[in-house]
């Protein structure tokens, strides 16, 4: 019996009646690949309406005097701006935030550096462990070459070998028949 | 038959490891042959001290021979050299110098196992790792048969196990993960050797209503049983419980049974009840969700056979091989390696008691099947009587 339980197991389609585990994980495994890794906290929701203008009342008398004074001042409104409004506070805390920035490139630079300083003498151990490698290497085959050579020789002295033994049994033969050869003249000659 | 079992401990309070597996097969394998144990005098497994007394003593009607440890171990010497041999290009006579250090140095139990080479059919060894198997199996390999409760930790790629492992006349396994890498490390497929593990026994008066009671605990729980250590992932464990809780609503809480060697974190579902006896333990899984099992190394997880045996399914640490190998085999538990599995698996549990119950039974029936005590007795008798036959 195959059953999809939507609402607990969340797609997971398990069979109750023959569980496969390795089934069930490779599904598992399959559905947290599916999912984005960070999921971020849910914010409330804004209210997309603007909130509606506010009527207009009739102009006063300050409204006229503020009028006045603006006109006024409208030459050096960038200078009162510049001073009033928190522009002076955040060119100081991005300079400062540049200022850090630029410290932590200063010090990662440092450390790359450093880092590559390493890197580099471990590189020099490897290629002086190759050197020592490809070393071993030749000698090993400057041995291989020797216990080649020594086989070879060996062989040859084995053969050498066979020839002289079969040279000193002709040798023998030789040896007996004259000894015979030595009787026989003797037992004429003397017989 | 008379059969020697040499482990590096032996007592009835030691309650753990391959020394109780090897005291459970002893007790078990004594109706069928006549059993003998030489082991240390130690009881601490970090510095090896001699606790027991020497000489010969009956332990739950069997005799068990203690030899003296001759140097007690300095953990952080130890430390020193096994860091050493691990990270830096070594020699041989290196690493029986670590050999030496790992202990326990006890050269009396190798000299009687040298001079008493025929009062005994077959030697056979618990842990592959400790001088006493290193060196009595050198002594006599045509009569060792090795269990070597190993786990895939960097020690066992040191050139001196390769050869060990060629040696006795048989190996009897945890488990098909830790047979598999004994023969990829030594090629020693040639030689006999069968997954056999250890059985377990319920006892008797089992109540979850009784282990509530006792301890004050309501609601839905899961639970871990054994040491309370970081090598056995509970940093690790606790971590994602307590992330757990705060990304999903649940008041399942976590109860941990076992002395502790680890700061437990404070939350309130979170408790931990130190050593129990046989029967709270039992009666804590009884009322248990599931059994968590993070540990990172195991030859054979007792507990997990334990909660199996309770029908009980298990969440476990797919790092480590044994143990999801089991969970596939047996279709008994889930397995996780990182957060986000062990989130997914953990909910699926938690949320679907048909799961649990389908995934219980499973774990009963690969209990039944591999792991009664009929199973194990009979694998250790095959394997004896086929070394017999060879002979």
């Amino acid at each position: 019996m195959e059953e999809k339980n939507n609402n607990k197991n969340e797609g997971i389609k398990i069979d109750y009646e023959n569980i496969d585990v390795e089934d069930i994980m490779e599904q598992v495994k399959k559905k947290i690949a599916s999912q984005p890794k960070d999921s971020e906290p849910e914010r409330p929701v804004q209210s997309m309406h603007p909130s509606p203008p506010q009527p207009a009342g009739p102009p006063g008398k300050k409204e006229k005097m503020k009028n006045v004074l603006l006109k006024i001042f409208k030459p050096i409104s960038p200078l009162i701006k510049f001073l009033v409004l928190p522009v002076h506070q955040e060119l100081k805390d991005t300079i400062q935030n540049v200022h850090i920035t630029n410290q932590r490139i200063d010090f990662l630079e440092t450390r790359i550096d450093e880092d590559f300083s390493k890197v580099h003498q471990e590189l020099q151990a490897i290629i002086l462990r190759l050197e020592e490698l490809n070393r071993v290497r030749e000698y090993t085959q400057l041995l291989h070459n020797l216990s080649h050579n020594m086989v070879v020789e060996l062989t040859k002295l084995k053969i050498e070998q066979e020839n002289l033994k079969l040279k000193t049994r002709i040798m023998e033969k030789d040896f007996e028949f004259l000894g015979k050869r030595e009787k026989t003249l003797e037992s004429k000659v003397f017989g | 038959m008379k059969l020697a079992f040499v482990v590096q401990r032996y007592g009835l309070e030691i309650n753990g490891g391959a020394e109780l597996h090897c005291r459970w097969i002893v007790e078990h394998l004594r109706k069928f042959c006549t059993v003998e144990v030489l082991t240390t005098q130690a009881y601490d497994y970090i510095t090896w001290k001699n606790y027991y007394p020497e000489g010969e003593e009956m332990v739950n009607g069997v005799s068990v021979r203690r030899f003296p440890v001759i140097r007690s171990r300095d953990p952080e010497r130890f430390g020193r050299i096994q860091n050493h041999i691990l990270d830096n290009e070594h020699k041989f006579d290196e690493e029986l110098k670590w050999m030496e250090e790992e202990g326990p140095l006890a050269p009396a139990l190798i000299d009687y196992i040298k001079d008493h080479e025929d009062d005994y059919d077959y030697f056979i060894f618990f842990s592959y790792r400790y001088y006493h198997s290193y060196w009595g199996i050198n002594a006599l390999p045509h009569k060792s048969i090795l269990v070597p409760t190993a786990e895939r930790d960097s020690i066992i790629h040191l050139s001196l196990f390769k050869d060990l492992f060629r040696k006795p006349r048989a190996f009897i396994y945890n488990s098909i993960e830790e047979k598999n890498m004994i023969n990829s490390l030594s090629q020693n497929q040639d030689i006999l050797g069968d997954v056999v593990g250890v059985g377990t026994e319920i006892p008797g008066d089992v109540s979850a209503d009784n282990f509530r009671q006792m301890y004050d605990i309501t609601g839905d729980y899961v639970i871990y049983i054994g040491r309370i250590d970081l090598n056995k992932g509970c940093d690790q464990l606790f971590q994602f419980f307590q992330r757990y809780k705060k990304e999903e609503t649940t008041d399942v809480k976590l109860v941990l049974i076992g002395s502790s060697k680890l700061n437990i974190p404070a939350h309130h579902d979170i408790i931990h009840l130190g050593f129990l006896s046989e029967e709270d333990k039992f009666s804590g899984l009884d009322g248990a969700l599931m059994l968590m099992m993070p540990s990172f190394y195991e030859s054979l997880s007792m507990v997990t056979l334990e909660a199996w045996a309770m029908g009980k399914p298990v969440l476990a640490n797919s790092t480590c091989e044994v143990l999801k190998g089991q969970c596939i085999r047996s279709n008994a538990g889930l397995y996780y390696e990182n957060y986000f599995e062990f989130h997914e698996a953990f909910r699926l549990l938690l949320q679907s008691a048909q799961l649990r119950d389908a995934m219980g039974k499973n774990g009963l029936t690969f209990f039944k099947q591999h792991y009664t005590w009929d199973v194990i007795e009979s694998k250790y008798l095959s394997i004896l009587d086929r070394l017999e036959k060879v002979q």
